[in-house]
């Protein structure tokens, strides 16, 4: 601790004296904020990183935490696991953040994590896949949280709307990535649990730009539906691959991905009938009143709007994320008391019922994500819009 | 359930074997006319497709008059090419020729990343046919609408090519430049219009592949290499047979993919490509035009 104090001291002295907030006094709290503003991951990395700036500017507004400003120190990962870890060790080592927000995509959260693990640093990632909090393999999970839902909520989310709908013959068709390969897993093991049948499953290249051979295949196992399990614009082509065969079509399922403006644009009338599990950002006008999330995602809604956003980005189910890490981190902070590491850890640990966008968290030592099912809806596109599927 | 697998492999094997044709004959064109490689045939269909997606966008396009679009879109485009490449380096070494079409083709990918972004674009279906069913063969709505755009623009260009005088004179300039230009023949305005005309056959094979795979920054080599292969599989010499080239490759693709796996299907084809090119040497010196 002592040569991170000195550190500190040699830092302010060098910059002077830090700028203060007008509402919040004293020393800032610094916050590492880590998002893939470039690469393949750019397009969920860019806009949260204006959902970061802006949700700080909320906070320091309404007086910072524990009465010091909140300070967010941004890096670029650019999609890439060896630079997001780079970067964490800079935030670590030179600029001693207390706790650090983000990476984007889960290979940069599995780098970062080891690292932070290590140096007992609190990081709130926004990463889709499990892994980075599933431990066993992967490792402890002590130090690390996550905002999405987990893959297996999203999967639960699915089989429990097929379900009802009595349907219960499936085929998969999975990306080759970690998010993809993710999903596979979780698709498999809970299929048992909710009477599914899993008749054929085939995988594809994300980067690719047909997968008709794919969906061909398995639509001759017959299933009644089909579950797509990618990131970006493979999910799109997946969809008008299964649209274009000919004969009876399988039901096609998107992942919780997926939901956002760019899919519709990019499957055009093939995303007619296509329904996917979605954060309830995408359904803002359908949520009861009495649901504890309606309030929070329509003023988040209309703040992204207001700082034009909404123009460059158009709200999609990842927009929320790291808005939801800073109010973790935010709750955390107030229920610790204190600026520190350790105490954070354990009050963020202990959440129970923090209201965010993405769902209602109440986190434990077994699980750092803290959603479940309730958290989400199902959607299905109708006439080029999403609508809550019934 | 084997008929169901070839009828997908023709689906999808016609689908994208339409598409390598178009390029083809745009291969086929330029080499015959200047001999030169066009390593930026790949990008006219890019741009092409590109400009048409923004077009779309801006107003709405009823299909005759997104053709006309796409058609003098990828003429004007086929002349830009030319002037700065082979029109700049009429008299310098292949080599150099060869090294400025290389060169086009990454200034013009530069130009679609900076325009249009590296994320992938979806051109829309410009010319709607219903998907049809031949007893058990299945047509999608994009492999019909490839065929057809295909199949016109291969039975205009011959007959522009055996029937018009300047369409005989671009076969003049191919089979003996020397002779053409002794007989009254421009040999440079054959180039350019060669190069215009694989332009259009880009642009029609950008909205034949659009709709199919969308349109990314980084497309062009692939397509543009594709139609190298299927012009040699094609032989070079007749405009039908280049683009049957095509087809054949499209059939082995889709084939390949179906029963093997997607991962090979660009090996397999440049193994293809090396095979032909160690079997058949010398075809293409005695090659001429039809």
């Amino acid at each position: 601790m002592f040569p991170r104090i000195l550190i500190v001291l040699a830092v302010l002295f060098l910059c002077g004296t830090p700028a203060l907030a007008a509402e919040a006094t004293g020393d800032p709290i610094l916050v590492g904020g880590l998002f893939a503003q470039s690469g393949p991951a750019a397009f969920v990395g860019t806009p949260s990183r204006l959902v970061a700036e802006m949700t700080v500017n909320k906070i320091n507004a309404a007086g910072g935490i524990l009465g010091r400003p909140l300070k967010l120190i941004i890096h670029d990962t650019e999609s890439n696991p060896d630079v997001a870890l780079r970067l964490a060790r800079q935030l670590v080592e030179a600029e001693n953040v207390l706790a650090i927000i983000g990476p984007t995509s889960t290979g940069e959260g599995l780098a970062v994590k080891k690292y932070t693990e290590e140096k007992k640093v609190p990081t709130i990632m926004t990463v889709g896949g499990d892994p980075v909090i599933a431990g066993g393999n992967f490792g402890p999970f002590t130090w690390t949280f996550k905002t999405p839902q987990r893959t297996s909520t999203a999967v639960e989310k699915i089989y429990d709307h097929l379900k009802a709908k009595g349907v219960t013959s499936l085929a998969v068709m999975t990306a080759k990535d970690a998010f993809g390969q993710d999903g596979l897993n979780h698709l498999k093991n809970l299929a048992g649990k909710y009477g599914m049948e899993i008749m054929a499953e085939e995988t594809f290249d994300p980067k690719g730009t047909d997968f008709s051979a794919q969906a061909f295949k398995l639509a001759t196992a017959s299933p009644k539906a089909v579950i797509i399990w990618t990131i970006g614009p493979a999910g799109a082509i997946a969809a008008k691959n299964f649209a274009a065969l000919p004969g009876n079509k399988p039901l096609v399922v998107e992942c919780h991905g997926q939901p956002g403006p760019e899919f519709l644009q990019l499957a055009g009338p093939a995303a007619e009938g296509v329904i996917m599990p979605a954060t309830k950002l995408m359904a803002p006008d359908s949520l009861p009143a009495a649901d504890p999330q309606a309030a929070v995602v329509k003023a988040f809604i209309a703040d992204y709007d207001k700082e034009g956003i909404q123009a460059k980005f158009p709200l999609n189910t990842h927009s929320g994320y790291a808005y939801d890490a800073l109010i973790l981190l935010q709750a955390g902070l107030q229920k610790a008391g204190k600026a520190d590491p350790a105490a954070l850890r354990d009050a963020l640990e202990s959440l129970t019922g923090v209201v965010g966008v993405s769902g209602v968290f109440t986190i434990t030592p077994e699980d750092h994500n803290g959603l479940t099912t309730d958290s989400m809806v199902m959607l299905e596109v109708k006439d080029g819009a999403y609508a809550v599927a019934k | 359930m084997v008929i169901q697998y070839l009828a997908q492999i023709v689906n999808s094997g016609l689908a994208l074997g339409a598409v390598y044709g178009l390029m083809a004959i745009g291969f086929a064109l330029i080499f015959n006319s200047s001999r030169l490689i066009n390593f930026a045939q790949g990008e006219l269909l890019l741009i092409g497709g590109l400009t048409l997606h923004s077009l779309t966008q801006a107003l709405h396009l009823p299909p005759l008059a997104a053709l006309a679009a796409a058609a003098i879109f990828g003429y004007l485009l086929g002349h830009a090419l030319y002037a700065s490449t082979l029109g700049v380096s009429i008299n310098a070494s292949p080599l150099r020729q060869l090294m400025l079409t290389v060169a086009a083709s990454l200034c013009w990918q530069g130009v679609a990343i900076v325009v249009w972004g590296k994320n992938p674009v979806m051109l829309p279906q410009l010319l709607p046919l219903p998907p049809v069913r031949l007893g058990l063969v299945f047509l999608s709505q994009d492999t019909l609408t490839a065929l057809v755009l295909a199949l016109a623009s291969v039975f205009f260009l011959s007959a522009f090519l055996s029937s018009t005088r300047t369409g005989r004179a671009i076969r003049a300039v191919s089979m003996n430049p020397v002779a053409a230009r002794l007989q009254g023949i421009r040999p440079g305005q054959c180039h350019a219009l060669s190069f215009a005309l694989a332009g259009v056959l880009a642009a029609m094979a950008a909205m034949a592949v659009g709709p199919q795979t969308m349109l990314r920054y980084d497309m062009g080599l692939g397509l543009g290499l594709k139609g190298f292969v299927a012009a040699t599989i094609g032989g070079y010499a007749s405009v039908p047979r280049v683009f049957l080239g095509g087809v054949a490759l499209g059939l082995a693709e889709a084939a390949l993919v179906l029963l093997l796996s997607g991962e090979l299907k660009e090996t397999v084809t440049y193994i293809l490509l090396i095979g032909l090119l160690v079997l058949a040497p010398g075809k293409q010196e005695t090659a001429h035009p039809a």
